[in-house]
């Protein structure tokens, strides 16, 4: 509607008049039903609620519809860009995807890889909105495309591929990390109930030794990557830091502390 | 005094003390954070507090609303973004200290403020909760099916300029409460029931889903325009502890007094918020110092006084907006909606039984807030280096780590295993989905919540005073209480209508206060 060229924002209101509209044709769907005991009829009903709130919505949303039609038309309109676009899908899409592969991939793996995806494709997007920037400001002070002096450390893009790679060794080493932990923590625990020492067979023991595990593993992992520079791309680094680290709490607390049934999926060893 | 001592043994236990301290730093983080809001902190934290304890789990949430309606002032004052609306106002003085050197005094201001604030407030909760709770012994199904419309008519005709879009997402809000099973008859009100029936919808959506949805997943869809935006820089100086000198409290106590007194009471009037209560405390500030008397400085010239103002008023809401909260079952504003909504979910149902019965739980809520004010007060204090770091974080890493809390926080929630589990998670990013649509049409949210809490107590105490009644639909308009809240609801929409008429010819725009 927007795109007819009378440059309102129509969408909103025509949604909730088609909302409102869906909503009356369901109430009216419904079976009509009574409480018990009401043999005069004096209950307004099951289909009270859902149908008034569809007649309220149907009437607000024609004089939201009318007032926008009233509205003359805007002078400049901001349009999302492609490429937000493109993150807005991709980010609805990955969710989608994500509840989908849950319980067959596992919640750590999927979790990080997610996540990494999601932090690579948002700071290409960072970075490339303001090095258009940039250039728009080194065009204004005459220096061409030159990035400026202060500037000059700030990461390139990554190359997709290179990225991508980064994005299978996240996953690679979230799944270390576990596996790791969990053979640590199981034969303490095994240990400690052989040995008859409640202490040792205690679940926070076990989520204490677990988190020192695949944490030692993980701030290692990060400290050799960084002194072998082996991102070169600190954006990359920082996704993978931030991707498998927040993969690992989530599952601790949720898992580990509170008993949430995450799916291990491919680490269900 | 047996009910206070079970509190206090609740609320003074490590786990309780250590929760309420996690939440602060959060919210303290959320708040600084810019275009995060307490809503938000608290709807993503709402799937941890379920696995606590009550005086734990409803701290930590307490925490995280007070944490961020504080935080919010760090950016305000230093770059000059309020962290969220309700550091709206602190944003002139406050930048206006940063500029002459005078960072750590607005700082310290601002927290000493909250602080006072939150206390202050506290107080004229512990006093005045008890009493309207008392006033809801006279209420029968009519009034409470009034009092229902009244939180409804009032939260949609605030809801900035546009009092049909408010209206019209509120509508929606009761239409989504009824889906489920029909608590009267049993029967099946859900679309597709052919489809649905053997699946976790058939027993209606979720609370929880739904408000992580609209406040975390629509945030992150509603946030990505804005990935290149530079994030705030602090320069990094060293900030010390620096409050105003006693006299200067001494001189500032009418501003203190009016500004609690604001903020308390827009906090009480359901459906308000922070946002409008700093406003008016900066406008009455400005007055009182108009006149450069009793050694004050003018309010707006980068001064204490003008941090002073908001940052009391915007925190002494926290208190008055969980008096309806705490005593009708009515949310002050979109952040108590939530907090309403963590009650519920524990079983804790607001109004006089709650006062009467449990009177433990109450002890232990006021408790919290005490501790959750105190912590702000230490915490900010002390860590606001660190915090004033955090608006530094870019949104490329942010946007993903609310998303993933959003799902998993949804998913952790049901406790019933994969398919619940999988079924709330998907319920929640469609909610993201519908409050992303809604923000960008310009439509409200908060009155969307607000019918979902309160779709429930409307229709089944209308259905049961009309049935009472023998089908006499005039029955609201017959009792008294009943019809004054009517009236109540009429009067707010006509001074929201007069409100947006006496705007549109001064040609200001009405600021919506909602997010």
């Amino acid at each position: 509607m927007e795109r007819a060229g009378n440059g309102r924002n129509l969408w909103g209101a025509a949604g909730m008049v088609l909302a409102a509209s869906l909503l009356i044709f369901y109430s009216l769907t419904l079976e009509q039903r009574r409480m018990i005991g009401d043999e005069l009829a004096h209950d307004p009903g099951s289909r009270a609620l859902p149908l008034g709130s569809g007649l309220v919505m149907l009437i607000a949303g024609l004089y939201d519809l009318g007032k926008r039609l009233r509205t003359p038309k805007k002078q400049e309109r901001t349009k999302a860009s492609r490429t937000e676009g493109n993150l807005f899908w991709g980010t609805l899409v990955g969710s989608i995807l994500y509840l989908f592969l849950l319980e067959r991939v596992g919640f750590l793996i999927l979790t990080t890889l997610f996540l990494y995806l999601l932090f690579f494709f948002y700071n290409k997007e960072a970075e490339k909105g303001k090095g258009a920037e940039n250039t728009m400001k080194a065009g204004q002070r005459g220096e061409g495309g030159k990035r400026p002096e202060a500037e000059k450390d700030t990461p390139l893009l990554p190359h997709t591929q290179t990225g991508l790679a980064a994005g299978v060794l996240a996953c690679v080493l979230v799944a270390l990390c576990y596996i790791a932990g969990r053979i640590v923590s199981r034969e303490l625990f095994y240990w400690g109930r052989a040995m008859g020492s409640p202490l040792l067979a205690s679940r926070t023991v076990s989520v204490l030794v677990f988190l020192l595990t695949s944490g030692s593993i993980y701030l290692g992992a990060l400290l050799i990557g960084r002194r072998i520079a082996f991102f070169k791309v600190r954006s990359v680094e920082w996704s993978v830091a931030l991707s498998v680290g927040t993969a690992l709490v989530l599952f601790i607390v949720f898992r580990m502390i509170f008993r949430v049934a995450l799916p291990l999926g491919i680490l269900d060893l | 005094m047996e009910a206070f001592l079970i509190a206090l043994e609740q609320v003074l236990s490590l786990e309780t003390i250590l929760w309420v301290a996690v939440g602060e730093v959060l919210g303290i983080i959320i708040g600084a954070l810019p275009g995060l809001t307490a809503t938000m902190g608290i709807a993503l934290l709402l799937p941890l507090s379920f696995q606590l304890p009550f005086a734990s789990g409803f701290g930590m949430l307490l925490a995280v609303y007070c944490g961020a309606v504080s935080g919010a002032s760090i950016p305000a004052i230093l770059v000059g973004i309020p962290g969220n609306p309700n550091a709206l106002a602190t944003v002139y003085d406050g930048t206006l200290m940063t500029a002459k050197g005078q960072a750590s005094l607005a700082l310290g201001s601002a927290v000493l403020a909250s602080f006072i604030g939150g206390i202050l407030s506290l107080l004229v909760l512990v006093l005045f909760a008890p009493l309207v709770a008392r006033f809801t012994l006279m209420f029968g199904p009519a009034e409470k099916a009034a009092l229902a419309l009244v939180g409804l008519a009032i939260i949609a005709s605030i809801s900035g300029d546009e009092l049909a879009k408010g209206i019209a997402t509120g509508a929606l809000g009761l239409a989504i409460a009824s889906f489920g099973v029909d608590p009267f008859t049993n029967s099946l009100r859900i679309p597709f029931p052919e489809v649905f029936r053997e699946t976790p919808l058939a027993t209606g959506v979720g609370l929880i889903p739904v408000l992580i949805g609209l406040y975390g997943v629509s945030q992150v869809f509603a946030d990505l325009p804005r990935l290149s935006t530079t994030p705030g820089e602090v320069t990094l100086q060293k900030f010390t502890e620096r409050f105003p000198s006693f006299r200067k409290l001494r001189s500032m106590w009418r501003i203190i007094l009016e500004s609690t007194g604001v903020g308390t009471l827009i906090g009480a009037i359901p459906g308000t918020g922070a946002s409008i209560a700093v406003f008016i405390a900066y406008d009455r500030a400005k007055k009182i110092t108009a006149s450069g008397k009793h050694g004050l400085e003018p309010v707006g010239t980068g001064c204490v006084e003008g941090v002073f103002a908001p940052e009391v008023a915007n925190n002494a809401v926290t208190g008055g907006a969980l008096i309806p909260t705490l005593a009708l079952g009515i949310p002050g504003d979109s952040s108590t909606a939530v907090l309403l909504g963590a009650l519920l979910i524990k079983g804790v149902v607001p109004g006089y039984q709650l006062f009467q019965q449990k009177m433990h739980l109450v002890y232990a809520v006021f408790l919290t807030l005490f501790l959750a004010n105190l912590f702000m007060f230490l915490f900010q204090l002390k860590g606001i280096r660190w915090f004033a770091q955090v608006i530094r974080i870019p949104l490329a890493y942010l946007l993903p780590i609310v998303l993933i809390l959003s799902l998993i926080g949804a998913y952790a929630v049901s406790g019933q295993g994969f398919t619940t589990a999988v079924y709330d998670t998907a319920i929640c990013l469609l909610f993201g989905l519908i409050g992303y649509l809604l923000k960008k049409g310009r439509y409200p949210v908060a009155p969307l919540v607000l019918g979902v809490i309160l779709g429930g107590m409307l229709e089944e105490n209308f259905r049961r005073a009309v049935k009472l009644a023998q089908g006499n639909y005039l029955v609201f308009f017959t009792k008294p209480i009943a019809l004054t809240f009517i009236l109540l609801a009429v009067f707010s929409v006509i001074l929201s209508l007069i409100q947006k008429g006496r705007a549109s010819k001064t040609r200001q725009p009405m600021k919506p206060n909602l997010p």
